[in-house]
């Protein structure tokens, strides 16, 4: 690598210029259209010629008959020239492997300190399902049909009920700060449901309970679409709902043709309640694959893919945002 | 370590109310005659335990896996004769073996053989985080356990009520000046007493174990002394006195009653003893052969005696327990079902019982 010393997020926004020589210094993976005074928070020390390890026996476990051409070639060829990145500690080939259980245990995770983070997480598990188990075995024949005993369902769909569907975003007209409601991407989504479900674990408990127990009864909760998270999720909705007004102050209206939603104008004027069911908001960064750290949170994630963006409003303040204030103020979504 | 309990089967048929093995924190099933006697290798393998406080809570049954240490065991009390002096068994083993659970269903049999059942659950207990020490009325060199050997009192009570009132006490005792058990009276009376007056609980248990070991060679009753953690009884403690010195175990009232337990110089009975390094104090993780944890002084006072090893699965035991928790769901992730799963938890737990019990609570 480079001599570079300074890490990026000392990197003053102000100094465009520099930065822009510096990131193509760095040789940064992504050659995505980048917005002017676009900084990089997340960003990764390897360059775009990396390619991701293979972590699966189903790889390597293939005779070398069975391989199609292009494979075979990858194996012998590629193989003296490719550059691979590490594998991660915490990626292992077990059968039992599974990301979103990988992305809770991180989220955590304090101090570096997984092991501990781990086993709490299966404690959690064996909390949840014996708690399950007691209610199986109390229960007439035909509710135990009912009743869900595996811990990693239940973990999921708590998960996917504890997601917002709309978030805020608080952006600057006229010198105040404003929420608008804004679609979130898929990775956005999960990261709050997992993020509250972890700071109302931490907080709202008794001194002396452990995070098992707790994170077990709010999990249970979250399952059955009760419990705090989720009542943070509708709180959420509900200032989404409120500021719906404001909804064409940001970028992203504008484009998709004056309005967020089709029916987003009409629910402003006639007042109807906004339906919690995730179907309505199309969310632009749905696109984007599951482990994509290196990309910056941008609202409407900028792939490859997307066009540039023409109708970026340059005169208000709007789009001289940069990740620096974004990211301090965006921490009130979460 | 007795964290892992008997699972007892809830089934139809009864026994005498009373006849559980303490030691259990709840136990509101009955024995039922679920293990045969004359059980051979191929009878029906049910589980292994579970490290929770109530194992009935998860499968609404509780279930042994019968194995061969405890067949082995078995057959030796089916044949002992009660002329010669007790022998002395001892189940050793690396951790998480089974060594508990064997010692259980030993137990088991023996209460369904209608033998008085003298079971410590762990020995360990009784030299580690103890409050309450008192100064011995009885020997002023020793120290009273008034909490661990209340306890131990309720359990023995609970376990053995048929023999407390047939067995009678052989000489006359006195608790203080108001207070004393004539000669003739029943042993329960002497246990009643040690429950009642907690200071006087240490004193009662050390009647109770010498009357018994007296008495046992009448021929009234056959006595199985059953002692988990025996290691610790030779071991160190870490109680103190009031000058914050060091205890040594032999000036624990309960420790020096028990050592005269095991020791071999009465007949009519079986001793069945189990090492422990989980509850240990200061010896090393790995170390599970009765030379390393019993010491030099505690293998001599236990010399001669029968060691029988206890092992990790085999391959049958191993595939018998994961169809057992496959049968009652408890392996509910989905792989695990797939014979890629199963491999992966042979893998991981090495075929060790307690590893194998730990890895599939959460999956």
């Amino acid at each position: 690598m480079k001599n570079i010393v300074e890490p990026a997020n000392t990197a003053a926004p102000a100094v465009k210029a520099a930065q822009g020589w510096w990131v193509l210094a760095l040789g940064l993976r992504r050659a995505v259209s980048r917005l002017p005074g676009l900084t990089q928070v997340r960003w990764s020390r390897y360059g775009p010629e990396y390619r991701d390890p293979q972590i699966g026996k189903e790889y390597y476990r293939k005779a070398l008959a069975e391989l199609t051409e292009e494979e075979k070639y990858e194996r012998k060829e590629l193989r003296k020239t490719q550059l691979i990145k590490a594998a991660p500690a915490a990626k292992t080939s077990s059968v039992f492997e599974d990301p979103v259980i990988s992305k809770f245990t991180n989220m955590m995770m304090k101090g570096g300190n997984r092991v501990l983070a781990r086993s709490l997480m299966t404690q959690t598990l064996e909390a949840v399902k014996r708690k399950q188990f007691e209610k199986y075995h109390a229960a007439s024949a035909e509710e135990q049909a009912t009743i869900e005993r595996n811990p990693y369902t239940i973990f999921h769909q708590a998960l996917k009920n504890g997601e917002p569907v709309i978030g805020l975003m608080p952006i600057l007209r006229g010198g105040h700060f404003y929420q608008v409601p804004v679609p979130l991407p898929d990775r956005r989504r999960r990261f709050l449901a997992m993020k509250w479900m972890i700071t109302e674990c931490r907080e709202k408990k008794h001194r002396r309970m452990l995070m098992p127990e707790k994170l077990s009864h709010e999990l249970l909760e979250a399952f059955h679409n009760q419990g705090p998270v989720i009542k943070k999720k509708h709180d959420m909705h509900k200032m989404a709902e409120a500021n719906c007004a404001r909804a064409h102050y940001g970028w992203w209206s504008r484009e998709a043709g004056g309005s967020l939603l089709p029916d987003r104008g009409s629910h402003c004027h006639s007042g109807k309640p906004l339906s919690n069911d995730p179907t309505s908001p199309q969310s632009r960064g749905s696109s984007s694959p599951w482990y994509d750290a290196s990309t910056p949170y941008g609202g409407p994630s900028h792939d490859a893919n997307d066009g540039p963006s023409s109708s970026w409003d340059d005169t208000s303040g709007t789009c001289s945002w940069n990740e620096a204030t974004y990211g301090g103020l965006h921490a009130k979504d979460a | 370590m007795l964290k892992r309990m008997t699972r007892l089967v809830s089934g139809a048929r009864q026994l005498d109310p009373g006849r559980f093995l303490h030691g259990e924190p709840q136990a509101p099933q009955s024995l039922a005659a679920h293990l045969d006697n004359q059980v051979p290798d191929e009878s029906p393998r049910a589980t292994s335990c579970t490290s929770e406080d109530d194992p009935v809570r998860t499968f609404n049954e509780a279930c042994l896996m019968v194995r061969k240490p405890a067949l082995e065991l078995l057959r030796y009390l089916k044949n002992t004769n009660f002329a010669h002096p007790a022998v002395r068994y001892v189940l050793y083993g690396e951790t998480g073996t089974g060594k508990t659970l064997s010692l259980c269903h030993v137990i088991h049999f023996c209460a369904k053989q209608d033998w008085l059942i003298l079971h410590i659950p762990d020995a360990h207990l009784w030299v580690k985080n103890c409050r309450g020490l008192l100064q011995s009325a009885y020997n002023k060199l020793r120290f009273d356990q008034p909490v661990e050997a209340s306890s131990w009192l309720k359990d023995f009570q609970t376990a053995n009520e048929r023999f407390l009132s047939q067995i009678k006490v052989q000489e006359k005792y006195v608790w203080n000046k108001r207070e004393s058990t004539e000669k003739g009276r029943p042993l329960g009376e002497v246990v009643e007493q040690g429950l009642t007056r907690v200071k006087n609980a240490t004193d009662a248990v050390g009647i109770v174990l010498k009357e018994l070991k007296r008495q046992s060679g009448s021929g009234a009753f056959r006595l199985l002394v059953a002692v988990d953690g025996v290691n610790a009884l030779w071991g160190r403690t870490t109680l103190r006195r009031e000058e914050k010195s060091l205890m040594a175990p032999e000036e624990l009232a309960l420790v020096h009653g028990l050592r005269k337990m095991v020791r071999n110089d009465w007949h009519g009975g079986a001793i069945v003893l189990t090492l422990s390094q989980t509850g240990s104090l200061f010896k090393p993780r790995k170390a599970y052969l009765p030379q390393e944890l019993l010491g030099k002084e505690g293998f001599d006072a236990l010399d001669p005696f029968i060691p029988i090893l206890v092992s990790n699965y085999s391959p049958e035991e191993f595939e018998s327990c994961v169809q057992y928790y496959l049968e009652n769901s408890w392996l509910q992730h989905e792989k695990a079902q797939t014979e890629e799963g199963k491999k992966e938890l042979l893998f991981l737990s090495n075929a060790n019982p307690g590893q194998l019990e730990r890895l599939c609570a959460y999956l």
